[in-house]
């Protein structure tokens, strides 16, 4: 099968500009490749710095990329010139995080999900209020919503209305960065069942932006882990979650506070609590959790070597990984970027 | 799109009303009252001497002149608020247009404009307003509503480009990007509209100001040229008779204050209500 959307070392560095001279800039994302095919999830998981909304924005081209290629459906959307990227942006989508703030708070329910048939010229001017009720239907919302102003919804209505401004023009690749962690438990639930029905009603692409490994689970076929800009472990869903071969990876899983991966807790409800960011330390008070250790990932970026080394845990941790990046290569079930790491999948 | 929303808390608000109903008495006094009222620049009686304590054929009395105050004053009306909203309407206009374009655009354009501004705002605009007026022999009206519309819109354009690089930075501009808005869409739909909030309390702000401002030049002679009233050009006018005839200066006084004080109840109140919360 042909991807729909195939991303090759893309590059993103942050240009911090200094007092007197420029500084070293800031690499967000460091040579990542990925695929998504059509009707596919691919969900890509890191702590908050990690690079994954910079990979996320970098594809639809919401900001500069310093290197690397993206292609969508054969199309290189990173040369294309503004009008022939109009067309595509059509054809692929994002929404975002903070259902507050991605709403424009003067404008309408029913105008903002409009706007994209506007700016497409898509259907009859007369048609489109028919048009946006039946998008609002089709994201689970009341038609009389369509006069309402976002302050006045919820968080998950509000999330809803967004999901439909971005169906409105017909998109075949949905980029969903973080669209449920702003949301409430209950609510999370709701929204996500509807991103899998859209998924197989329109045989959606998706690339799903999470730090949440519930949310993963649920709706990803496919994570890419991502670590300070660079993909260091990728798989299936469940090779990853459940034979994880990059230390990383057993770090986020392990953090997770997640009933399946506690021994003498079976069971446990299709949603669980949303998984503590790393960066905000353990919650609740309880005592930290196994095999985390070290700083959020800013704090520790060493010149050279692999970029996880001076929070690895792995005790086969040697001047290889001092001095070496490590490549993904093939570890049991899934790719993963470590030196060391077989020497421990048993 | 939100005017009527507004609109209506304004009424709504107790300030708010008042300095409504002050306003529009105003501006209809000094639509139509010169017509009811006899000649501002006649001066009917002058065999009997100027300065005359009001009574029932002038009820605000007659200047030195004796030309009828309550005349001057009504018709002063046109001139002082036609340069208030005229300058406040042009500065708006301008500060907008410069603070969209700076906080939007960004890089150099931002760099430049507001520079420049930094630059317009370290001379105090009096100072500025003299330099411009006073190269010149007769300032028609007009000029002097562009000289201090042109003078005024520096602060304006400040707030604007603050509040467009705030708005810039959130994700519903984002996602008209990524639907393939045009930067025109995206300034006019997303950016303006959010913008008019702070815009208009600024507005309402900077009309008082102007007021006071007009009265200032035409009380150092720079403003509006006699005999044509203006309110503050009937103070300088009448500065001598203070104590002997206050009608003559208290009449275009008190009418400043209360244009200014109903101007800063509408500000005050569309402060107070910044509309639907961004977050």
């Amino acid at each position: 099968m042909t991807s729909l959307l195939s991303v090759r070392d893309l590059t993103v560095d942050y240009r911090a500009t200094g007092l007197i001279m420029p500084r070293r800039p800031l690499r967000a994302v460091d040579r990542v490749s990925l695929t998504v095919s059509r009707g596919e999830t691919l969900a890509l998981v890191g702590e908050s710095g990690s690079g994954k909304s910079t990979v996320a924005r970098s594809i639809l081209r919401l900001q500069p990329v310093t290197a690397g290629t993206v292609e969508f459906d054969g199309h290189p959307v990173l040369e294309l010139d503004r009008r022939t990227l109009r067309g595509l942006r059509r054809r692929m989508q994002i929404v975002l995080q903070d259902p507050s703030s991605a709403l424009n708070p003067r404008m309408r329910v029913g105008a903002a999900v409009a706007e994209g048939l506007e700016i497409h010229r898509l259907g009859v001017p007369s048609e489109r209020p028919a048009r946006v009720a039946q998008l609002l239907g089709e994201v689970g919302l009341d038609p009389a919503l369509a006069d309402a102003y976002p302050h006045q919804l919820s968080g998950g209505q509000r999330q809803r209305v967004v999901i439909a401004r971005a169906l409105a023009v017909g998109p075949e690749l949905l980029v969903l960065d973080e669209p449920v962690s702003a949301l409430d438990v209950s609510v999370q639930a709701q929204v996500l069942s509807l991103i899998l029905e859209l998924q197989q009603r329109r045989q959606l692409a998706y690339l799903l932006v999470a730090h949440d490994l519930a949310v993963v689970r649920q709706v990803a076929h496919r994570i890419a882990v991502m670590y300070l800009g660079r993909i260091v472990e990728t798989g299936p869903t469940d090779a990853v979650l459940t034979a994880p071969a990059h230390p990383y990876t057993r770090m986020l899983i392990a953090a997770a506070p997640d009933p399946d991966h506690v021994e003498g807790r079976p069971g446990g409800s299709p949603l669980r609590a949303a998984a503590p960011d790393p960066d905000e330390g353990p919650p609740g008070g309880s005592p930290l959790p196994l095999g985390v250790s070290g700083e959020g990932a800013g704090a520790t970026r060493p010149a050279k070597g692999c970029l996880f080394q001076p929070r690895c845990p792995h005790p086969g941790l040697d001047l290889r990984c001092a001095s070496e990046s490590p490549a993904l290569r093939p570890l049991g079930a899934t790719l993963a970027a470590c030196h060391h790491a077989d020497s421990t999948t048993s | 799109m939100t005017t009527d929303g507004w609109l209506r808390q304004l009424w709504l608000r107790p300030a708010g009303r008042v300095g409504v109903i002050l306003l529009v008495v105003m501006s209809l006094t000094a639509a139509i009252g010169p017509a009811f009222l006899p000649d501002p620049l006649a001066q009917p009686d002058l065999a009997q001497g100027g300065l005359r304590p009001p009574d029932q054929i002038h009820l605000l009395g007659t200047d030195y002149h004796s030309r009828d105050v309550m005349a001057r004053v009504v018709t002063g009306a046109r001139v002082s608020l036609a340069v208030a909203f005229g300058a406040v309407l042009l500065s708006i206009t301008l500060g907008g247009m410069v603070g969209l374009a700076a906080g939007y655009l960004g890089s150099w354009i931002d760099a430049a404009l507001m520079r420049l501004v930094d630059a317009a705002l370290a001379i105090p605009r009096l100072f500025l307003l003299l330099i411009m007026v006073a190269s010149m022999e007769r300032i028609p009206l007009w000029l002097l509503i562009v000289a201090i519309g042109a003078t005024g819109w520096f602060g304006t354009s400040r707030l604007v480009r603050a509040e467009v690089r705030r708005l810039r930075a959130m994700d519903f501009v984002r996602s008209a990007e990524a639907l393939g808005a045009t930067r025109r869409r995206i300034l006019a739909r997303h950016l303006l509209p959010n913008v008019l909030g702070p815009l208009t309390v600024a507005t309402t702000l900077a009309v008082g100001d102007v007021i006071l401002l007009e009265a200032g030049l035409s009380f150092l002679g720079l403003g509006v040229q006699p005999p044509t009233p203006s309110w503050g050009g009937m103070i300088m006018e009448n500065k001598s008779f203070l104590v002997t005839a206050p009608w003559t200066s208290l009449a275009p006084g008190l009418a400043i204050v209360i244009a200014v004080v109903a101007v800063n109840l509408i500000g005050e109140s569309l402060h107070q209500d910044p509309a639907p919360p961004l977050s």
